[in-house]
């Protein structure tokens, strides 16, 4: 809970620090600055949003920033994602520690056209790139004991078309929501090592065993509009 | 200035978000296997070679070392008391990664065989989106998964489980030798899974006449079968349940996931998945092939008012005018549906020791 609250308190008092922006020097700027986080998560946990639900949100950006010609719309795009998320089971026989750190880069072109007052929507290329490192260690201890480490990393490269809508709620504030379809190329890598005893030796000596495994990975990924971004506008 | 900090703020703390840890008891035991010498009775007293192979399943689909790093076993995803599904909407394999879908449940699977006209021209189906149509060709499939148990080649497996001494006698018992094959590890395994039946639910008892429906499970099993015509896609038979069925339920669209057709590479299956077997429903939540519906509720509600106008969506599902239906199913007859769904529970099937976890640890 501590996590949410503190990304609601940060989000309010950014938003209310915006009514202190000057609105002549707003309708004077050449260039239009979006930094947006997404708050999917935020608004689930504070406000308890469809608890009989879990998300299918698949959009790992979590920041992004756009820049667009004021007169034009034509600009650029950046978005990140990531993720760390450590792991430890341990039920007694088993003990497995993992840790994934996961990041999401894109990078790209689009032009923003102004739909109405409040409502401004856009098009774009995006080129991407996605890490997922894995580290895992487990130990079974039943019978034998055999510790085994894999790391799996893999990386793609690729990208795609992405359309995005926008409503502005003040005049540095606006919500919008973004739809896209990346095609990936990359590989999975992994090493594989398992330490045992070795009970046909004289002894029973600890060996350990190295695999490596290397796949190509291609995939096609189509993301529905569900991802919601807070922009602050400047 | 200003700005700047309250926009760092907000960058900490989303990277704080980002972050998560958790972590689990501590312990240490020591590890038997428990099973009945004789095997349990699967198929019958008179049956001993099927129940000595169903036995030497039961402890391989709660063993650990199929599985890569020996982190998860078949059980890790298909827990007993969830009528042998997973509890959360993906679940998590040998490295802790989330799985592309949902675990299914494990019931009633020689309903799937035969018998019953498939539009796929298959003889079974297994799996949301019916990649795989033969049971001892399915054991292999999870445990070469790379995010599953991340085994690349079976052939390693026979090696793994040698040196293991309760595996001697087991294989023995079920093969007539100690040498271990993966072709017997997946008959057993399927000789297991097969062995697995929902078929003393409340439900079950009524149409023999051992028991008698209330009033509102009465009620809701009459809004089941003709208002709401749920019977349609999912077929209730007594003592068993068949439907190798796949349709398009209007979930999303477009679909972010083509189930069925990405196997078939036809467009007309995007979108499509198994129609899932209701017996235990009130236990296998989360609901979909994604787990998005965490309660019967929220399955009602998209029933009710969720359906998306796929072009692929199940002619059933749209009304007259061509639309997707609104069943706008009222706050008691939602009730009253997921009471009399409630009697597709068979509790001896959730608890009964013969498909529990034959592995027991002595603590020390």
């Amino acid at each position: 809970m501590k996590k949410p609250l503190l990304m609601f308190l940060a989000t309010i008092a950014l938003a209310t620090s915006t009514y202190a922006q000057d609105e002549t020097e707003m309708k004077e700027r050449k260039l239009e600055h979006h930094v947006g986080v997404q708050i999917n998560e935020l608004l689930r946990q504070v406000f308890n949003l469809s608890g009989n639900t879990t998300p299918v949100n698949n959009n790992p950006y979590l920041l992004v920033y756009s820049v667009n010609s004021a007169r034009s719309g034509w600009g650029g795009r950046l978005g990140v994602g990531y993720t760390y998320r450590s792991f430890i089971d341990d039920d007694g026989v088993n003990r497995r520690e993992t840790d994934i750190n996961n990041m999401q880069l894109r990078l790209g072109v689009e032009k923003a056209f102004k739909l109405s007052g409040r409502w401004t929507a856009g098009i774009g290329l995006d080129g991407v790139y996605s890490m997922n490192d894995d580290r895992t260690r487990n130990v079974i201890r039943a019978f034998d004991t055999t510790t085994t480490i894999t790391k799996t990393d893999i990386s793609s490269i690729g990208g795609g078309a992405m359309g995005w809508i926008r409503y502005r709620i003040s005049e540095m504030v606006e919500i919008g929501t973004e739809t896209s379809f990346y095609y990936v190329t990359g590989d999975q890598r992994q090493d594989v090592s398992i330490t045992k005893r070795d009970f046909n030796a004289p002894g029973d000596p600890l060996r350990t065993t190295i695999s490596k495994i290397d796949n190509k990975i291609t995939e096609g990924t189509f993301r529905l509009p569900v991802a919601i971004y807070l922009f602050i506008r400047f | 200035m200003k700005k700047f900090s309250l926009l760092l703020l907000l960058l900490v703390s989303v990277v704080i978000y980002s972050c998560t840890k958790e972590s689990d008891i501590d312990g240490s035991g020591v590890v038997y296997v428990d099973v009945p010498a004789n095997g349990a009775d699967y198929y019958g007293t008179n049956a001993s070679d099927l129940n000595q192979k169903a036995t030497l399943g039961r402890v391989l689909f709660y063993e650990r070392r199929l599985s890569l790093n020996n982190s998860v076993a078949c059980a890790s995803c298909h827990q007993q008391d969830a009528a042998f599904s997973d509890k959360v909407a993906l679940s998590r394999g040998f490295e802790n990664r989330l799985t592309r879908r949902n675990s299914m449940p494990i019931q009633n699977l020689a309903m799937s065989f035969g018998g019953v006209v498939n539009q796929f021209q298959h003889n079974g189906s297994f799996f949301w989106d019916a990649r795989e149509s033969n049971l001892n060709d399915l054991i292999a499939r999870p445990i070469t998964n790379h995010v599953e148990m991340g085994i690349d080649d079976v052939s390693v497996i026979p090696d793994k489980l040698q040196g293991l001494p309760y595996y001697s006698d087991l294989f023995t018992k079920a093969f007539g030798s100690p040498e271990i094959t993966m072709d017997k590890i997946a008959d057993a395994m399927a000789t297991f899974l097969l062995a697995i039946r929902a078929e003393n639910t409340k439900f079950d008892q009524v149409f023999q006449g051992r028991a008698s429906f209330t009033a509102l499970e009465l009620e809701g099993q009459n809004l089941f079968n003709t208002k709401y015509n749920c019977n349609g896609c999912h077929q209730l038979h007594p003592m068993g349940y068949s439907s190798m069925q796949f349709i398009n339920i209007g979930l999303d669209f477009p679909n972010t996931d083509k189930g069925v057709g990405e196997i078939m590479k036809l467009p007309q299956f995007s979108g499509a998945f198994k129609i899932p077997n209701l017996r235990n429903v009130a236990r296998t939540a989360p609901y979909m092939h994604d787990g998005r519906f965490v309660t019967l509720e929220a399955v009602l509600d998209h029933y009710s008012h969720g359906i998306k106008n796929d072009p692929n969506l199940d002619i059933r599902l749209r009304g007259a005018d061509n639309q997707p239906m609104r069943m706008n199913i009222s706050a008691n007859e939602k009730t009253a549906i997921i009471a009399f769904l409630n009697t597709l529970t068979d509790y001896d099937m959730l608890t009964d020791e013969k498909y529990s976890d034959p592995f027991k640890v002595k603590y020390q």
